[in-house]
């Protein structure tokens, strides 16, 4: 399901994924790494944190 | 920490094509729900009507009960009661033995493989056959359904042309066109018809103001079962009575919509009373189980399920399992809770063969809160004994470490120390996590030590 997922995203042509949820995120993003994928995991407080 | 779902589901993953094809195959029939559904303004004013005559019917089941039984034998058919799975077997065969059966052709009945019937008249030398197209295929390959509607959906036509070779029903080697396989499995069936005894068929529904039980096929091989042989037995689930044509519209309307994404079946037949030239007509009800499980306070709704099979067209774990991983007869969510009523202990472990997005529960036509029950079975394993012990070690690890400030700050302030730790033993099977994972890179400092000095810097 994960990798059906990612794939899923990937196909957006999306280049990072957020969300809310760290162990959905770490879950995409493990699977994602594992098999060399190019997309990126940040958590939102990442992107919101980023601007301060 | 692996459970037997787990195992059978990892297997059947290994070949990724065989499991995208089996995944779309049921995202497919779950889409054609989904124009069904939208198709109608009043979708959701129907799942909630359907949902409340089947609590109340349940709810006064001994009354409905007795009315269908009453007016059935006023129509001349012989009711029979069988309190289980033996005693349903026994009854059968005591029937077709009075009436010097050989040959029995037989409807779908998800009823009969709970009861295990076919070994059970096969034993006493009764040749059963199946008739429902997908349940003849899995007959003639010894396998059992792997859904509850479409018992042959794992196979493709390539598996069933190469099966009717073997069984000489095909003749023309290699074309697996399934126009020309149905219409040689249509030539096969055609004469067991003819040449069966009696015929047998389940139940969709059964109404308690007239006596009528309904089937609904595609196939019309329930009306074929009974339109030749001169004997008709019918078993029928106690939980399949419902009150009266008016409460049948609202569950026709729904079931192939739900399941099948059909706003419905071929034949919807009512059968009453045998035919003139015929011998009796037989229902038998069967218990094996139901009457206590309406007392169970916080599972007896799943007894409101019609079986379309809607829930495991849609749930994302059997789609990419199958119906052969799990170990209930019966697959998919309505399965998970259906087992756990069956035998707790021996079922426990595909309560975990769910991700509780509650999708089985959206698409429910009968509204069965299978999701939220899942999730109740999972608080109930450890007082049935079947709680995983290492699951039960992690959570109170992790209760401690979360619940402690002082322990998770600390814990989190080293973390990055893990960065450093080998990829071989990160990667080793001691964690059960990084089979299919790369692992993450803590990082230096944590997120809220971070904010932390954002904010400080700013007073």
């Amino acid at each position: 399901m994960g990798r059906d997922k990612v794939e899923r995203h990937i196909q957006t042509g999306a280049e990072y994924v957020t969300g809310p949820d760290c162990s959905c995120l770490m879950h995409m993003a493990g699977v994602a790494k594992k098999q060399g994928l190019k997309i990126q995991f940040m958590h939102v407080v990442e992107i919101l944190a980023a601007g301060l | 920490m692996s459970t037997q779902h787990s195992k059978a589901a990892k297997e059947f993953l290994q070949n990724q094509q065989y499991a995208h094809w089996h995944d779309a195959t049921f995202w497919a029939v779950r889409t054609k729900r989904d124009n069904m559904a939208m198709g109608l303004d009043e979708w959701e004013q129907l799942r909630e009507k359907a949902s409340a005559i089947k609590r109340h019917t349940i709810t006064h089941l001994d009354e409905y009960l007795d009315q269908f039984a009453t007016n059935a034998e006023k129509n001349g058919v012989e009711v029979h009661w069988a309190k289980d799975a033996q005693e349903f077997n026994e009854i059968v065969y005591g029937i077709l033995k009075n009436h010097d059966v050989k040959k029995m052709v037989k409807s779908k009945s998800m009823l009969t493989e709970e009861c295990e019937m076919n070994p059970y008249l096969e034993a006493h030398g009764i040749e059963v056959v199946e008739t429902d197209l997908g349940e003849r295929i899995i007959q003639l390959k010894d396998q059992k359904p792997s859904h509850i509607v479409m018992p042959a959906i794992h196979l493709n036509h390539d598996d069933v042309g190469e099966l009717f070779e073997e069984k000489g029903i095909s003749n023309e080697k290699g074309n697996h066109d399934p126009t020309y396989l149905t219409y040689m499995a249509r030539l096969s069936l055609r004469n067991e018809f003819l040449t069966a005894d009696a015929g047998m068929t389940g139940a969709n529904f059964g109404i308690a103001e007239t006596g009528d039980i309904v089937v609904c096929t595609n196939e019309g091989n329930a009306d074929m079962s009974t339109s030749c042989p001169k004997l008709h037995i019918a078993a029928i689930g106690l939980e399949k009575i419902i009150p009266n044509y008016d409460c049948l519209a609202v569950f026709q309307r729904m079931l192939c919509r739900a399941g099948t994404g059909q706003p419905t079946t071929t034949y919807t037949s009512h059968f009453r009373k045998a035919r003139p030239t015929a011998h009796h007509m037989h229902i038998v009800l069967v218990d094996n189980g139901r009457s206590e499980w309406i007392a169970n306070p916080e599972h007896w709704e799943s007894l409101k399920c019609i079986r379309c099979g809607s829930c495991m067209n849609t749930c994302p774990v059997y789609r990419r399992s199958g119906g052969y991983s799990y170990s209930y007869f019966i697959p998919g969510p309505i399965g998970i809770n259906l087992g756990m009523l069956r035998d707790p202990q021996a079922h426990s472990g595909n309560v975990s063969a769910c991700t509780l997005c509650n999708s089985c529960q959206t698409v429910c036509p009968v509204k069965v809160n299978l999701g939220d029950q899942i999730y109740l079975w999972r608080q109930q394993l450890d007082s049935l004994g079947t709680a995983n012990p290492q699951k039960k070690l992690m959570c109170r690890a992790m209760s401690m470490f979360y619940g402690s400030s002082s322990l998770y700050n600390f814990g989190t302030g080293m973390a990055h120390w893990a960065n450093l730790i080998p990829s071989p033993v990160i990667n080793s099977g001691l964690n059960p996590w990084a089979e299919g994972h790369k692992m993450m890179q803590f990082p230096q400092k944590p997120f809220h030590e971070i904010i932390k000095g954002i904010t400080k810097s700013e007073k």
